[in-house]
């Protein structure tokens, strides 16, 4: 960690080397083909641009000439409405941009395929970007030519957040010294709209060191289409990206940076907007689409898109149109013409497919769809086979890859699935030969899930009945959360040791509902806190032992002047033993020593015993208070049903500054 | 990009939530919302948003609510240039037309009174008027500065319905220049083909076909600029092709299209009609599928005379 923090201060102390220009978005690489390639860069005021390039790292003997360099500037005359771009061809970049934020886009043309270059950006005779291997691109190899390729895929990770740098830690130590040839992102890179700002903090500084020698072939996810408009191609996502539109790295043209296609070796990518375009199979993109299949002779056939056609994470595939529309009329053409894998996202959870073909119906059935039910694992049921080349409804692995730094959720398991997982990670897709290789890899950089295709001869169509019930690794893991000392200082809302309703005994668990205010808890004990049994520190005395290993409780309490308690910092007092969630007006506000579940099906305990009052902070959830009658629930764990003891003490309290 | 797509997007715009949830939560937090805020103009946003959260959920249940909360959010703030636009746009009868014109009134930059002309066009080509839609498509276009395709396109099939065929091969032939789809290339040769000057692109085809991994439009477009037994030639091939590649079961609807024409092309009218039906079942798209029906005849008579 402490190689990356200083890594980045001398990468950031270097890019900004320039007297008076600061490198505001850092030197990333796009629209990558055989011979060449875009460098993208930003800077606050005007620089004299100069990118230098070579095969050595020590002789960047080539000048990229100045033609080739495309300066976009924002309008100063900005008119809301009117184009923010004073050039002929950049009134479609830089919507939101800073007024004083200038775009380069440096062509680097009449390169060699399949070959490594490295790069360094100048203003003027001094150099931008530090004297630093990692400043390097490769050519796309020849079209067709039989390469082993490696991609990364990634979903909606764009929260800027913890999650998300784990994830793309955790792909670079998956990774280790082997080499990326591209970064497919399947959109909601910039929560929560895809402005300007969102994007350089959540995806370009995010993703600083691998843009800047892997290029991202982006997909527009909702988010981003918040800001962006597809048809047009405009706003900060088109600002960002240098995406084919006249199929210069392959395929047909689009004509649009919304869909494109391109090449890698013997891949071919197809990106589609489900979020804002026409999906019908009539309209421009699908039809753009069945143009581009007709054409592609690749062995293999890779498409990607936001909105996934199977779904139940936390979205579902049955319910919502732009999801049901890519599965009904999407789906057809491109299985019609032999795709072998479709990455999507929206979806906060990875979701990989059995071999499937012919899924359209809503809802959706694994009914007469299943090639293979296996999990594609060569070393567990075997790969999954498919006929040669780009073979028609041949079979399809859908994989959901959601899962890139956002909050997890799942519905429910979809039929169509072999594995579900709800965990932090992202997708490596790996092609050698006839065979194409997707494996999980989570925050850790474990590989949690391996699916392979394999391809040869002529594989028949055979349908699986009755095909296997996906299986379901991972849960999500609730926010941990850390006590402090008590404050020296503090109001309680209600005292220590006051009466509480509970709800203690073998087999007694509350109805549906027991943390909201208007639940009836007439029926429930009363009991002065603290609530326990063998240490002689209870008030209220539990036949817990052996017996049961969960207590209930709840407290209503007042509050007068919400105004007031808005201004103070309200925390939960407690001491416990072993593990307790707390929930105010019906939300869940803070959990300790219980990892999964709730009530019931609560699991995953820590031993804790109950020494002294704890506090744990509760500011982010003042929200929650409302003027008059509040309710605070507790439910209390004992890690063990054996378990010698049992404390359960809080009140609520308000940090003071001053006694 | 089609009205409805372009609404829905538009709309989700303001539904600007941290991370995206399922329309349902977003429409128990709306509504939630709702019952809470008193302000006007406020309260009309949020009809809104609700109203295309229902629209994303689909079904008729949730169109009816839609419009119920559209009309709503109408009523608190009659100013809403978008909320007009929806309206109209999912209005079959003739109130759709007091709803887009003002839409159109409220329009204030060249994207918003292109869309509302757009709307117009679609409404007229929904009730038959083909030259009003054509009047207003033009409008549409004039408003448009990105070269839209879909406007494109759907400016030459009018152009078509209206027989116009001279006319639209030169307007194609304009946007050309405008835009580099491949869509908008196959249109430009399937209009020559329409205007009966197939020799014209007959070489284009023949490339496309010896490039292409699939070649069946190819071959339909091929058999269309020739005459007599050559014409059936590569129409049977297309009609293997495609046989080839169609899960009939769960059919991909341009491939229905296309064996559809081919048959025509053939002669066998029932399994031409059959394929034009089981593609009209599939496809919501109207005036696609009214091309396929209107192409399918005329070739008809054609083969029937060789």
């Amino acid at each position: 960690m402490l190689k990356t923090i200083l890594t980045s201060i001398l990468t950031s102390t270097l890019l900004s080397a320039s007297i008076y220009a600061e490198v505001t978005r850092a030197p990333y690489i796009q629209l990558a083909t055989e011979s060449s390639q875009v460098i993208v860069w930003r800077t606050n005021s005007e620089i004299k641009p100069i990118v230098r390039i070579g095969k050595s790292v020590d002789k960047l003997e080539t000048l990229v000439p100045a033609d080739d360099i495309l300066i976009r500037r924002v309008d100063k005359k900005y008119v809301p409405g009117k184009s923010l771009w004073e050039s002929a061809d950049v009134k479609k970049r830089n919507r939101q941009a800073p007024e004083d934020r200038i775009q380069f886009e440096a062509t680097v043309k009449g390169l060699e395929p399949g070959t490594l270059y490295y790069y360094a950006i100048y203003d003027g005779d001094q150099r931008i970007t530090p004297s630093d291997a990692s400043y390097h691109f490769q050519t796309h190899p020849k079209v067709g030519e039989k390469v082993d390729t490696r991609f990364w895929i990634v979903g909606d990770s764009g929260t800027g957040g913890k999650d998300q740098a784990r994830v793309a830690q955790g792909m670079r130590k998956y990774l280790g010294n082997q080499k990326l040839d591209g970064y497919l992102h399947v959109g909601d890179m910039a929560y929560g709209s895809g402005t300007d700002k969102e994007f350089s903090k959540n995806f370009f500084a995010m993703y600083e060191p691998i843009l800047r020698n892997t290029v991202c072939w982006a997909s527009m996810g909702n988010h981003e289409g918040y800001t962006a408009d597809g048809s047009k191609s405009l706003g900060p996502y088109y600002d960002a990206y240098v995406l084919p539109k006249k199929a210069e790295a392959g395929g047909v043209a689009s004509g649009s940076e919304a869909y494109y296609s391109f090449d890698y070796g013997n891949v071919h990518f197809i990106c589609l907007n489900s979020h804002d375009l026409d999906r019908s199979p009539t309209a421009a993109m699908a039809q753009w689409l069945k143009a581009d299949l007709e054409k592609t002779k690749a062995d293999f056939l890779v498409a990607f898109f936001h909105h996934p056609p199977y779904t139940k994470g936390s979205h579902d595939s049955d319910k919502e149109k732009q999801l049901i529309e890519m599965r009904e009329m999407i789906m057809p053409i491109l299985e019609s013409g032999g795709v072998d894998v479709v990455y999507t996202g929206h979806s906060h959870i990875y979701e990989r497919s059995m071999l499937i073909d012919g899924a359209y119906v809503t809802p959706s059935t694994n009914e007469g769809v299943v090639l293979d039910d296996g999990d594609g694992d060569p070393a567990g049921d075997g790969s999954y086979k498919k006929s040669e080349g780009l073979a028609p409804n041949n079979g399809t692995v859908q994989i959901v890859a959601g899962h890139g730094g956002t909050r997890l959720r799942k519905k429910s398991n979809h039929v169509l699935m072999s594995k579900v997982i709800l965990m932090h990670g992202s997708v490596m897709m790996e092609t050698s030969g006839n065979k194409m290789t997707m494996k999980m890899i989570d925050a850790d950089g474990k590989q949690q899930d391996l699916c392979v295709i394999e391809k040869g001869g002529k594989v028949a169509r055979n349908i699986v009945k009755n095909p296997r019930a996906p299986k379901f690794m991972g849960e999500e893991k609730p926010i941990s959360h850390k006590s402090a000392k008590m404050p020296k200082h503090h109001q309680p809302v209600f005292a220590p040791h006051t009466e509480w309703s509970y709800l203690a005994g073998r087999g007694l668990h509350p109805a549906k509902g027991w943390t909201k205010i208007a639940f009836d808890t007439s029926n429930w004990k009363k009991g002065k806190a603290g609530f326990g049994y063998s240490d002689k520190d209870d008030n209220t005395v539990l036949d817990m032992k052996d017996k049961y290993t969960v207590v209930y409780t709840r407290k209503e309490f007042q509050i007068d002047d919400l105004d007031e308690a808005k201004n103070e910092k309200l925390g939960l007092a407690i001491k416990y033993d072993d593990g307790f969630i707390a929930y105010i007006n019906g939300v869940e506000v803070v959990r300790s020593g219980v990892d999964f579940g709730r009530g019931v099906t609560a699991k995953g305990f820590h031993n804790h015993e109950a020494r002294a009052y704890e506090f744990f902070t509760l500011n982010k959830h003042m929200y929650l208070l409302k003027k008059g009658k509040n309710v605070i629930s507790i439910e209390g764990h004992n890690a063990d049903i054996g378990s010698s003891d049992f404390s359960l003490d809080a009140f609520l309290t308000f940090k003071t500054e001053k006694k | 990009m089609k009205l409805k797509s372009y609404l829905l997007a538009l709309c989700l715009s303001s539904t600007c939530l941290h991370a995206h949830e399922d329309p349902s939560d977003v429409i128990d937090t709306l509504t939630h919302k709702i019952a809470k805020t008193t302000d006007t103009k406020e309260l009309a946003k949020l009809y809104l948003k609700r109203s295309i959260e229902l629209r994303a959920l689909g079904g008729s249940d949730h169109s009816g609510g839609a419009m119920r909360d559209i009309e709503e959010s109408l009523r608190l703030n009659p100013e809403n240039f978008d909320a007009w636009l929806y309206k109209g746009g999912n209005t079959s009868d003739p109130s759709a037309l007091d709803s887009l014109g003002k839409a159109l009134k409220l329009a204030k930059s060249a994207q918003q009174k292109s869309k509302a002309e757009q709307a117009l066009s679609e409404y007229y080509y929904g009730a038959k008027k083909i030259g009003q839609a054509d009047i207003h498509c033009d409008k549409a276009i004039a408003h448009d500065t990105e070269n839209d395709l879909s406007l494109i396109l759907f400016k030459s099939h009018l152009l078509w319905k209206l027989d116009k065929l001279d006319d639209r091969v030169t307007f194609l032939t304009k946007a050309l220049g405008k835009n580099a789809s491949a869509v908008l290339i196959n249109t430009w040769i399937d209009a020559h083909i329409d205007a009966g000057k197939g020799s014209v692109v007959r070489k284009i085809i023949t490339k496309e076909m010896n490039d292409s991994r699939f070649k069946s439009s190819w071959l339909i477009r091929s058999a269309l600029c020739e005459k007599g037994p050559a014409a059936k030639v590569y129409a049977q091939q297309a009609v293997t092709e495609i046989k080839s590649r169609l899960n009939l079961d769960r059919p991909d609807v341009t491939l229905l299209m296309d064996l559809a024409r081919a048959y025509a092309i053939l002669g066998e009218h029932e399994k031409a009609e059959f394929y034009t039906n089981r593609a009209k079942q599939l496809a919501h798209d109207k005036w696609a599928m009214n091309e396929l029906e209107e192409k399918i005849k005329p070739v008809k008579e054609k083969t029937d005379k060789d």
